[in-house]
Protein backbone atom coordinates (compact mmCIF):
# COMPACT_ATOMS: atom_id res chain seq x y z
CA UNK A 1 0.00 0.00 0.00
CA UNK A 2 1.37 3.42 -0.93
CA UNK A 3 1.44 6.43 1.32
CA UNK A 4 -1.03 8.28 -0.89
CA UNK A 5 -3.52 5.51 -0.40
CA UNK A 6 -2.87 5.38 3.32
CA UNK A 7 -3.42 9.08 3.64
CA UNK A 8 -6.65 8.80 1.75
CA UNK A 9 -5.43 10.56 -1.36
CA UNK A 10 -6.15 9.47 -4.90
CA UNK A 11 -8.95 7.29 -3.67
CA UNK A 12 -11.89 6.47 -5.81
CA UNK A 13 -14.79 8.83 -5.17
CA UNK A 14 -16.83 6.32 -3.19
CA UNK A 15 -13.91 5.66 -0.85
CA UNK A 16 -13.09 9.33 -0.21
CA UNK A 17 -13.62 10.24 3.43
CA UNK A 18 -15.97 13.12 2.80
CA UNK A 19 -16.47 15.40 5.76
CA UNK A 20 -20.06 15.38 6.88
CA UNK A 21 -21.73 18.60 7.92
CA UNK A 22 -23.91 16.72 10.36
CA UNK A 23 -20.90 15.69 12.39
CA UNK A 24 -20.12 19.21 13.56
CA UNK A 25 -21.00 19.11 17.23
CA UNK A 26 -21.65 22.72 18.04
CA UNK A 27 -24.52 25.13 17.66
CA UNK A 28 -25.00 26.63 14.24
CA UNK A 29 -23.08 29.81 13.80
CA UNK A 30 -24.59 32.93 12.24
CA UNK A 31 -22.26 32.22 9.37
CA UNK A 32 -23.73 28.79 8.73
CA UNK A 33 -27.23 30.14 9.10
CA UNK A 34 -26.33 32.80 6.56
CA UNK A 35 -24.96 30.10 4.28
CA UNK A 36 -28.18 28.11 4.56
CA UNK A 37 -30.26 31.18 3.79
CA UNK A 38 -28.40 32.03 0.65
CA UNK A 39 -30.53 32.78 -2.40
CA UNK A 40 -31.51 29.67 -4.31
CA UNK A 41 -30.10 31.04 -7.54
CA UNK A 42 -26.55 32.28 -7.49
CA UNK A 43 -24.97 34.34 -10.25
CA UNK A 44 -21.96 32.02 -10.14
CA UNK A 45 -21.53 28.61 -8.54
CA UNK A 46 -20.69 29.66 -4.98
CA UNK A 47 -18.17 27.50 -3.22
CA UNK A 48 -19.47 26.65 0.23
CA UNK A 49 -17.30 26.53 3.27
CA UNK A 50 -17.48 24.78 6.57
CA UNK A 51 -15.12 24.06 9.43
CA UNK A 52 -13.29 20.77 9.35
CA UNK A 53 -16.01 18.39 10.34
CA UNK A 54 -13.64 15.67 11.36
CA UNK A 55 -13.09 13.87 8.09
CA UNK A 56 -12.89 10.13 8.53
CA UNK A 57 -9.60 9.48 10.26
CA UNK A 58 -6.97 8.23 7.89
CA UNK A 59 -4.50 5.70 9.19
CA UNK A 60 -1.39 7.28 10.66
CA UNK A 61 2.11 6.03 10.14
CA UNK A 62 2.12 5.03 13.78
CA UNK A 63 -0.96 2.89 13.16
CA UNK A 64 1.07 1.00 10.64
CA UNK A 65 3.91 0.21 12.99
CA UNK A 66 3.02 -3.47 13.01
CA UNK A 67 2.80 -3.95 9.28
CA UNK A 68 5.36 -6.13 7.58
CA UNK A 69 8.78 -4.67 7.06
CA UNK A 70 10.13 -4.15 3.59
CA UNK A 71 13.78 -4.93 4.17
CA UNK A 72 14.90 -7.03 1.28
CA UNK A 73 11.48 -6.95 -0.35
CA UNK A 74 11.59 -7.49 -4.09
CA UNK A 75 10.97 -4.77 -6.62
CA UNK A 76 7.36 -4.35 -7.76
CA UNK A 77 6.30 -7.02 -10.23
CA UNK A 78 5.80 -4.66 -13.12
CA UNK A 79 9.25 -3.06 -12.72
CA UNK A 80 11.56 -2.97 -15.71
CA UNK A 81 15.10 -4.32 -15.50
CA UNK A 82 16.43 -0.81 -14.96
CA UNK A 83 13.86 -0.13 -12.25
CA UNK A 84 14.72 -3.40 -10.55
CA UNK A 85 18.36 -2.34 -10.45
CA UNK A 86 17.40 1.03 -8.97
CA UNK A 87 15.22 -0.72 -6.43
CA UNK A 88 18.10 -3.00 -5.44
CA UNK A 89 20.33 0.05 -4.97
CA UNK A 90 17.59 1.62 -2.89
CA UNK A 91 17.36 -1.49 -0.70
CA UNK A 92 21.13 -1.42 -0.17
CA UNK A 93 21.06 2.27 0.79
CA UNK A 94 18.08 1.59 3.04
CA UNK A 95 19.92 -1.21 4.83
CA UNK A 96 22.89 1.13 5.26
CA UNK A 97 20.64 3.73 6.85
CA UNK A 98 19.15 1.19 9.23
CA UNK A 99 22.65 0.11 10.25
CA UNK A 100 23.64 3.76 10.74
CA UNK A 101 21.13 4.14 13.57
CA UNK A 102 23.79 2.72 15.84
CA UNK A 103 26.36 5.30 14.69
CA UNK A 104 26.75 8.93 15.57
CA UNK A 105 27.04 9.62 11.84
CA UNK A 106 23.59 8.87 10.52
CA UNK A 107 23.31 12.01 8.39
CA UNK A 108 25.38 10.84 5.37
CA UNK A 109 23.33 7.63 5.06
CA UNK A 110 20.11 9.62 5.36
CA UNK A 111 21.23 12.13 2.75
CA UNK A 112 22.27 9.36 0.35
CA UNK A 113 18.93 7.57 0.56
CA UNK A 114 16.92 10.78 0.50
CA UNK A 115 18.74 12.07 -2.60
CA UNK A 116 18.14 8.73 -4.27
CA UNK A 117 14.41 8.99 -3.58
CA UNK A 118 14.16 12.64 -4.60
CA UNK A 119 15.85 11.97 -7.93
CA UNK A 120 13.83 8.92 -8.88
CA UNK A 121 10.11 8.97 -9.51
CA UNK A 122 9.93 5.19 -9.61
CA UNK A 123 11.16 5.03 -6.02
CA UNK A 124 8.81 7.82 -4.95
CA UNK A 125 5.88 5.91 -6.39
CA UNK A 126 6.84 2.65 -4.74
CA UNK A 127 7.81 3.74 -1.25
CA UNK A 128 6.21 1.71 1.49
CA UNK A 129 4.92 3.24 4.73
CA UNK A 130 7.75 1.59 6.64
CA UNK A 131 10.28 3.21 4.28
CA UNK A 132 8.77 6.59 5.09
CA UNK A 133 8.71 5.80 8.79
CA UNK A 134 12.40 4.94 8.59
CA UNK A 135 13.21 8.21 6.82
CA UNK A 136 11.35 10.25 9.40
CA UNK A 137 13.01 8.42 12.29
CA UNK A 138 16.38 8.93 10.64
CA UNK A 139 15.77 12.66 10.31
CA UNK A 140 14.76 12.83 13.98
CA UNK A 141 17.99 11.07 14.95
CA UNK A 142 20.06 13.20 12.57
CA UNK A 143 18.59 16.42 14.01
CA UNK A 144 19.28 15.14 17.52
CA UNK A 145 22.91 14.35 16.68
CA UNK A 146 23.35 17.74 15.01
CA UNK A 147 21.95 19.54 18.06
CA UNK A 148 24.21 17.55 20.41
CA UNK A 149 27.26 18.46 18.37
CA UNK A 150 26.29 22.12 18.34
CA UNK A 151 25.81 22.07 22.10
CA UNK A 152 29.20 20.39 22.56
CA UNK A 153 30.86 23.02 20.38
CA UNK A 154 29.12 25.81 22.30
CA UNK A 155 30.19 24.30 25.64
CA UNK A 156 33.77 23.95 24.39
CA UNK A 157 33.75 27.54 23.19
CA UNK A 158 32.50 28.75 26.58
CA UNK A 159 35.17 26.71 28.37
CA UNK A 160 37.90 28.13 26.12
CA UNK A 161 36.61 31.65 26.69
CA UNK A 162 36.69 31.06 30.47
CA UNK A 163 40.26 29.72 30.27
CA UNK A 164 41.35 32.74 28.22
CA UNK A 165 39.66 35.08 30.69
CA UNK A 166 41.44 33.29 33.56
CA UNK A 167 44.82 33.70 31.87
CA UNK A 168 44.07 37.34 31.20
CA UNK A 169 43.21 37.80 34.89
CA UNK A 170 46.49 36.14 35.92
CA UNK A 171 48.49 38.31 33.51
CA UNK A 172 46.81 41.41 34.89
CA UNK A 173 48.74 40.90 38.15
CA UNK A 174 52.09 41.04 36.40
CA UNK A 175 54.08 44.19 36.77
CA UNK A 176 57.43 45.02 35.21
CA UNK B 1 -17.78 46.27 -6.34
CA UNK B 2 -20.09 44.20 -8.50
CA UNK B 3 -20.10 40.47 -8.85
CA UNK B 4 -20.98 38.99 -12.19
CA UNK B 5 -20.27 35.96 -14.27
CA UNK B 6 -20.05 37.82 -17.52
CA UNK B 7 -16.80 37.39 -19.36
CA UNK B 8 -16.41 38.19 -22.98
CA UNK B 9 -13.45 39.08 -25.10
CA UNK B 10 -10.92 37.71 -27.51
CA UNK B 11 -8.22 39.37 -25.47
CA UNK B 12 -5.43 37.55 -23.72
CA UNK B 13 -5.69 37.39 -19.96
CA UNK B 14 -3.12 39.43 -18.08
CA UNK B 15 -2.85 37.78 -14.67
CA UNK B 16 -1.51 40.04 -11.98
CA UNK B 17 -0.67 38.75 -8.53
CA UNK B 18 0.97 39.82 -5.30
CA UNK B 19 4.37 38.71 -6.56
CA UNK B 20 3.98 40.28 -10.01
CA UNK B 21 2.95 43.58 -8.41
CA UNK B 22 5.99 43.38 -6.14
CA UNK B 23 8.02 42.82 -9.28
CA UNK B 24 6.35 45.83 -10.90
CA UNK B 25 7.11 48.03 -7.92
CA UNK B 26 10.75 46.96 -8.00
CA UNK B 27 11.07 47.73 -11.74
CA UNK B 28 8.34 48.22 -14.34
CA UNK B 29 10.51 46.66 -17.03
CA UNK B 30 10.68 43.43 -15.08
CA UNK B 31 6.91 43.26 -15.25
CA UNK B 32 7.05 44.00 -18.97
CA UNK B 33 9.42 41.09 -19.58
CA UNK B 34 7.49 38.74 -17.32
CA UNK B 35 3.97 39.53 -18.46
CA UNK B 36 4.10 41.03 -21.94
CA UNK B 37 7.09 39.16 -23.34
CA UNK B 38 6.21 36.15 -21.16
CA UNK B 39 9.86 35.66 -20.30
CA UNK B 40 10.95 34.57 -16.88
CA UNK B 41 14.12 32.83 -16.01
CA UNK B 42 13.89 30.25 -13.28
CA UNK B 43 15.80 31.39 -10.24
CA UNK B 44 15.44 28.91 -7.47
CA UNK B 45 16.47 30.20 -4.08
CA UNK B 46 17.18 28.24 -0.94
CA UNK B 47 15.01 30.41 1.35
CA UNK B 48 12.04 30.17 -1.01
CA UNK B 49 12.44 26.43 -1.56
CA UNK B 50 12.86 25.70 2.14
CA UNK B 51 9.83 27.90 2.83
CA UNK B 52 7.86 25.92 0.29
CA UNK B 53 8.86 22.65 1.96
CA UNK B 54 7.74 23.95 5.36
CA UNK B 55 4.47 25.14 3.81
CA UNK B 56 3.84 21.65 2.48
CA UNK B 57 4.62 20.04 5.81
CA UNK B 58 2.50 22.38 7.88
CA UNK B 59 -0.40 22.29 5.44
CA UNK B 60 -0.37 18.49 5.63
CA UNK B 61 -0.48 18.84 9.42
CA UNK B 62 -3.52 21.11 9.16
CA UNK B 63 -5.25 18.49 7.05
CA UNK B 64 -4.46 15.66 9.46
CA UNK B 65 -3.16 16.90 12.83
CA UNK B 66 -3.10 13.32 14.16
CA UNK B 67 -0.33 12.29 11.84
CA UNK B 68 2.74 14.41 12.39
CA UNK B 69 4.98 11.94 10.62
CA UNK B 70 3.04 12.40 7.41
CA UNK B 71 3.59 16.16 7.79
CA UNK B 72 7.32 15.65 8.34
CA UNK B 73 7.49 13.43 5.28
CA UNK B 74 5.70 16.05 3.17
CA UNK B 75 8.34 18.54 4.27
CA UNK B 76 11.14 16.07 3.50
CA UNK B 77 9.78 15.31 0.05
CA UNK B 78 9.73 18.99 -0.88
CA UNK B 79 12.99 19.91 0.83
CA UNK B 80 15.66 21.11 -1.67
CA UNK B 81 18.32 18.68 -0.50
CA UNK B 82 20.55 19.36 -3.50
CA UNK B 83 21.28 22.82 -2.06
CA UNK B 84 22.24 21.60 1.40
CA UNK B 85 25.96 21.71 2.05
CA UNK B 86 25.89 20.25 5.55
CA UNK B 87 23.40 19.67 8.32
CA UNK B 88 24.80 22.81 9.94
CA UNK B 89 23.37 25.08 7.23
CA UNK B 90 21.08 27.69 8.74
CA UNK B 91 18.14 26.33 6.76
CA UNK B 92 19.20 22.69 6.76
CA UNK B 93 16.65 19.89 6.60
CA UNK B 94 17.44 19.22 10.24
CA UNK B 95 16.69 22.88 11.07
CA UNK B 96 13.50 22.65 9.01
CA UNK B 97 12.51 19.53 10.91
CA UNK B 98 12.92 21.27 14.29
CA UNK B 99 11.06 24.30 12.95
CA UNK B 100 8.18 22.19 11.67
CA UNK B 101 7.93 20.48 15.07
CA UNK B 102 7.71 23.91 16.71
CA UNK B 103 5.04 24.99 14.22
CA UNK B 104 2.97 21.89 14.91
CA UNK B 105 3.33 22.35 18.67
CA UNK B 106 2.35 26.02 18.65
CA UNK B 107 -0.36 26.19 21.32
CA UNK B 108 -2.45 29.05 19.93
CA UNK B 109 -3.35 26.91 16.95
CA UNK B 110 -5.51 24.68 19.11
CA UNK B 111 -8.28 27.24 18.73
CA UNK B 112 -8.38 26.77 14.98
CA UNK B 113 -9.55 24.09 12.66
CA UNK B 114 -9.21 23.82 8.95
CA UNK B 115 -12.15 24.93 6.84
CA UNK B 116 -13.43 22.80 3.99
CA UNK B 117 -14.73 24.12 0.72
CA UNK B 118 -17.43 22.54 -1.33
CA UNK B 119 -16.06 22.83 -4.83
CA UNK B 120 -18.57 21.46 -7.33
CA UNK B 121 -19.80 18.91 -4.83
CA UNK B 122 -16.36 17.84 -3.67
CA UNK B 123 -15.22 18.79 -0.18
CA UNK B 124 -11.68 20.10 -0.32
CA UNK B 125 -9.50 21.32 2.54
CA UNK B 126 -9.08 25.09 2.30
CA UNK B 127 -5.35 24.84 1.68
CA UNK B 128 -3.58 26.70 -1.13
CA UNK B 129 -6.96 27.92 -2.31
CA UNK B 130 -6.52 29.16 -5.88
CA UNK B 131 -8.59 32.20 -6.80
CA UNK B 132 -9.00 34.66 -9.63
CA UNK B 133 -10.64 38.06 -9.45
CA UNK B 134 -11.39 39.42 -12.90
CA UNK B 135 -11.71 43.15 -13.41
CA UNK B 136 -14.61 44.01 -15.64
CA UNK B 137 -14.14 47.70 -16.24
CA UNK B 138 -10.42 47.98 -16.89
CA UNK B 139 -8.53 46.78 -19.89
CA UNK B 140 -5.14 47.15 -21.44
CA UNK B 141 -5.32 46.99 -25.25
CA UNK B 142 -5.27 43.31 -26.16
CA UNK B 143 -5.58 42.17 -22.57
CA UNK B 144 -8.29 41.49 -20.02
CA UNK B 145 -7.13 41.86 -16.47
CA UNK B 146 -7.34 39.62 -13.48
CA UNK B 147 -5.71 39.17 -10.11
CA UNK B 148 -4.77 35.66 -9.09
CA UNK B 149 -3.42 34.09 -5.96
CA UNK B 150 -3.41 31.20 -3.56
CA UNK B 151 -4.62 31.55 0.00
CA UNK B 152 -2.30 29.51 2.20
CA UNK B 153 -5.10 28.37 4.50
CA UNK B 154 -8.59 29.34 5.59
CA UNK B 155 -9.22 28.31 9.16
CA UNK B 156 -12.21 28.42 11.46
CA UNK B 157 -11.56 30.06 14.83
CA UNK B 158 -13.66 28.18 17.31
CA UNK B 159 -13.64 30.69 20.17
CA UNK B 160 -14.65 33.59 17.89
CA UNK B 161 -16.91 31.54 15.62
CA UNK B 162 -15.41 33.06 12.53
CA UNK B 163 -13.37 32.22 9.50
CA UNK B 164 -9.91 33.65 9.18
CA UNK B 165 -7.09 33.46 6.68
CA UNK B 166 -3.57 32.32 7.41
CA UNK B 167 -0.43 33.16 5.58
CA UNK B 168 2.62 31.12 6.50
CA UNK B 169 5.91 33.00 6.51
CA UNK B 170 9.26 31.35 7.08
CA UNK B 171 12.25 33.59 7.65
CA UNK B 172 15.62 34.21 9.25
CA UNK B 173 14.82 37.76 10.27
CA UNK B 174 16.21 38.54 13.71
CA UNK B 175 14.34 41.84 14.12
CA UNK B 176 12.97 42.30 17.60
CA UNK B 177 9.46 42.97 16.38
CA UNK B 178 8.13 41.86 13.00
CA UNK B 179 4.87 43.81 13.33
CA UNK B 180 5.93 46.64 10.99
CA UNK B 181 6.81 44.07 8.35
CA UNK B 182 3.25 42.80 8.14
CA UNK B 183 1.09 45.67 9.38
CA UNK B 184 0.46 47.20 5.95
CA UNK B 185 1.30 44.15 3.91
CA UNK B 186 -1.32 43.82 1.20
CA UNK B 187 -0.91 40.17 0.33
CA UNK B 188 -3.86 39.00 2.42
CA UNK B 189 -6.25 41.83 1.55
CA UNK B 190 -7.72 40.28 -1.61
CA UNK B 191 -8.43 37.21 0.51
CA UNK B 192 -11.15 39.32 2.17
CA UNK B 193 -12.86 39.72 -1.20
CA UNK B 194 -12.46 36.02 -1.87
CA UNK B 195 -13.81 35.05 1.54
CA UNK B 196 -16.75 37.39 1.08
CA UNK B 197 -17.49 35.69 -2.21
CA UNK B 198 -17.28 32.23 -0.64
CA UNK B 199 -19.55 33.14 2.25
CA UNK B 200 -22.00 34.88 -0.06
CA UNK B 201 -22.40 37.84 2.26
CA UNK B 202 -20.66 41.08 3.11
CA UNK B 203 -18.02 40.94 5.78
CA UNK B 204 -16.93 44.09 7.53
CA UNK B 205 -13.61 42.92 8.83
CA UNK B 206 -11.32 40.06 8.09
CA UNK B 207 -8.80 38.75 10.54
CA UNK B 208 -5.60 37.90 8.77
CA UNK B 209 -2.92 35.92 10.50
CA UNK B 210 0.72 35.83 9.61
CA UNK B 211 1.95 32.55 11.01
CA UNK B 212 5.67 33.19 11.11
CA UNK B 213 8.44 30.69 11.66
CA UNK B 214 12.05 31.59 12.31
CA UNK B 215 13.91 28.66 10.79
CA UNK B 216 16.58 27.43 13.18
CA UNK B 217 17.72 24.11 14.54
CA UNK B 218 18.40 25.32 18.08
CA UNK B 219 15.80 28.00 18.62
CA UNK B 220 13.03 27.95 16.04
CA UNK B 221 10.65 30.74 16.89
CA UNK B 222 6.97 30.71 15.99
CA UNK B 223 4.76 33.76 16.27
CA UNK B 224 1.37 34.79 15.02
CA UNK B 225 0.77 38.37 13.95
CA UNK B 226 -2.90 39.13 13.72
CA UNK B 227 -4.43 42.12 11.97
CA UNK B 228 -7.96 43.22 11.29
CA UNK B 229 -8.49 44.24 7.70
CA UNK B 230 -11.44 46.50 7.13
CA UNK B 231 -13.47 47.69 4.17
CA UNK B 232 -11.18 50.69 4.07
CA UNK B 233 -8.13 48.44 3.67
CA UNK B 234 -9.84 46.64 0.80
CA UNK B 235 -10.74 49.95 -0.85
CA UNK B 236 -7.19 51.24 -0.38
CA UNK B 237 -5.79 48.13 -1.97
CA UNK B 238 -8.20 48.25 -4.92
CA UNK B 239 -7.53 51.93 -5.53
CA UNK B 240 -3.78 51.40 -5.41
CA UNK B 241 -4.09 48.47 -7.79
CA UNK B 242 -6.30 50.48 -10.12
CA UNK B 243 -3.76 53.30 -10.30
CA UNK B 244 -0.99 50.78 -10.96
CA UNK B 245 -3.06 49.28 -13.77
CA UNK B 246 -3.59 52.71 -15.31
CA UNK B 247 0.16 53.30 -15.22
CA UNK B 248 0.87 49.88 -16.74
CA UNK B 249 -1.68 50.63 -19.47
CA UNK B 250 0.07 53.90 -20.23
CA UNK B 251 3.50 52.26 -20.32
CA UNK B 252 2.16 49.61 -22.66
CA UNK B 253 0.60 52.15 -25.01
CA UNK B 254 3.82 54.18 -25.06
CA UNK B 255 5.95 51.03 -25.33
CA UNK B 256 7.99 52.49 -22.54
CA UNK B 257 8.21 50.65 -19.25
CA UNK B 258 10.69 52.61 -17.13
CA UNK B 259 13.53 50.65 -15.61
CA UNK B 260 14.71 51.03 -12.05
CA UNK B 261 18.46 50.66 -11.80
CA UNK B 262 18.21 49.82 -8.11
CA UNK B 263 16.82 46.44 -9.11
CA UNK B 264 19.50 45.49 -11.63
CA UNK B 265 21.20 43.54 -8.86
CA UNK B 266 19.12 41.78 -6.29
CA UNK B 267 20.38 39.44 -3.55
CA UNK B 268 23.79 39.62 -5.18
CA UNK B 269 22.51 38.39 -8.53
CA UNK B 270 22.14 40.38 -11.74
CA UNK B 271 18.62 40.80 -13.11
CA UNK B 272 17.84 37.95 -15.55
CA UNK B 273 16.63 40.51 -18.12
CA UNK B 274 19.86 42.48 -18.04
CA UNK B 275 21.11 41.30 -21.43
CA UNK B 276 17.87 42.30 -23.20
CA UNK B 277 17.02 45.42 -21.26
CA UNK B 278 19.00 47.85 -23.43
CA UNK B 279 16.53 47.44 -26.30
CA UNK B 280 13.08 49.00 -26.64
CA UNK B 281 12.41 47.35 -29.99
CA UNK B 282 9.76 44.63 -29.54
CA UNK B 283 10.88 42.73 -32.65
CA UNK B 284 14.50 42.66 -31.51
CA UNK B 285 13.57 41.74 -27.97
CA UNK B 286 11.34 38.91 -29.19
CA UNK B 287 14.17 37.64 -31.38
CA UNK B 288 16.66 37.74 -28.52
CA UNK B 289 14.24 36.06 -26.16
CA UNK B 290 13.50 33.33 -28.68
CA UNK B 291 17.22 32.63 -28.98
CA UNK B 292 17.59 32.66 -25.21
CA UNK B 293 14.60 30.35 -24.78
CA UNK B 294 16.04 27.88 -27.30
CA UNK B 295 19.26 27.69 -25.33
CA UNK B 296 17.68 27.80 -21.89
CA UNK B 297 17.78 24.91 -19.49
CA UNK B 298 16.35 26.89 -16.62
CA UNK B 299 13.03 28.21 -17.86
CA UNK B 300 10.57 28.90 -15.08
CA UNK B 301 7.96 26.18 -14.81
CA UNK B 302 4.65 27.54 -16.03
CA UNK B 303 1.80 26.83 -13.69
CA UNK B 304 -1.60 27.48 -15.13
CA UNK B 305 -3.85 28.44 -12.28
CA UNK B 306 -7.08 26.48 -11.97
CA UNK B 307 -9.06 28.70 -9.66
CA UNK B 308 -11.62 27.21 -7.31
CA UNK B 309 -13.00 30.66 -6.84
CA UNK B 310 -13.36 32.80 -9.93
CA UNK B 311 -15.45 35.92 -10.12
CA UNK B 312 -15.60 39.37 -11.58
CA UNK B 313 -15.69 42.81 -9.99
CA UNK B 314 -15.50 46.44 -10.98
CA UNK B 315 -12.77 48.66 -9.66
CA UNK B 316 -12.05 52.36 -9.82
CA UNK B 317 -11.30 55.42 -7.76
Amino acid sequence: MKLNELLGRNKKPEATPTPKVAEVKRPKSPLEIALENKPAVQPTPQPQMQPASQPAKTPTLQDLANTEVSVGSPAPEDATAEESTIYAQFQAARAKLEAAFNDAEITPALTELHMMIQSNKFLQDNLLPQDIGLMVRALRKSAGVTIEKKQERAAKKTKNAELKAGVADDLADFAF
Amino acid sequence: MTDTTAMSSENKMLELSHSSMQLYHSCARKLEFRKFYEYSKWEESVPASVGQALHRGYQQYLINPDDKEAAIWEMMKAYPLKWQKTENDLRSMQASYMTLLAMMAYPAMEDYELAYLNINGEMKPAIEVPFRIRFRNVEIPGYDLSYIGYTDAILYKKSADQYTVFDIKTHRDTSYDLTPKYLFDTQCIPYAIVLEHILGKKINTLTVNYFTAFVDIMQPDIQIFQFEKTKQDVQDWLQGLYLDILAIKQYKELNFFPRDARSCVLWGRPCPNLEFCHSRDPALINHMLALAAAAATDAAPKHKIKPWIDFEIEIGV
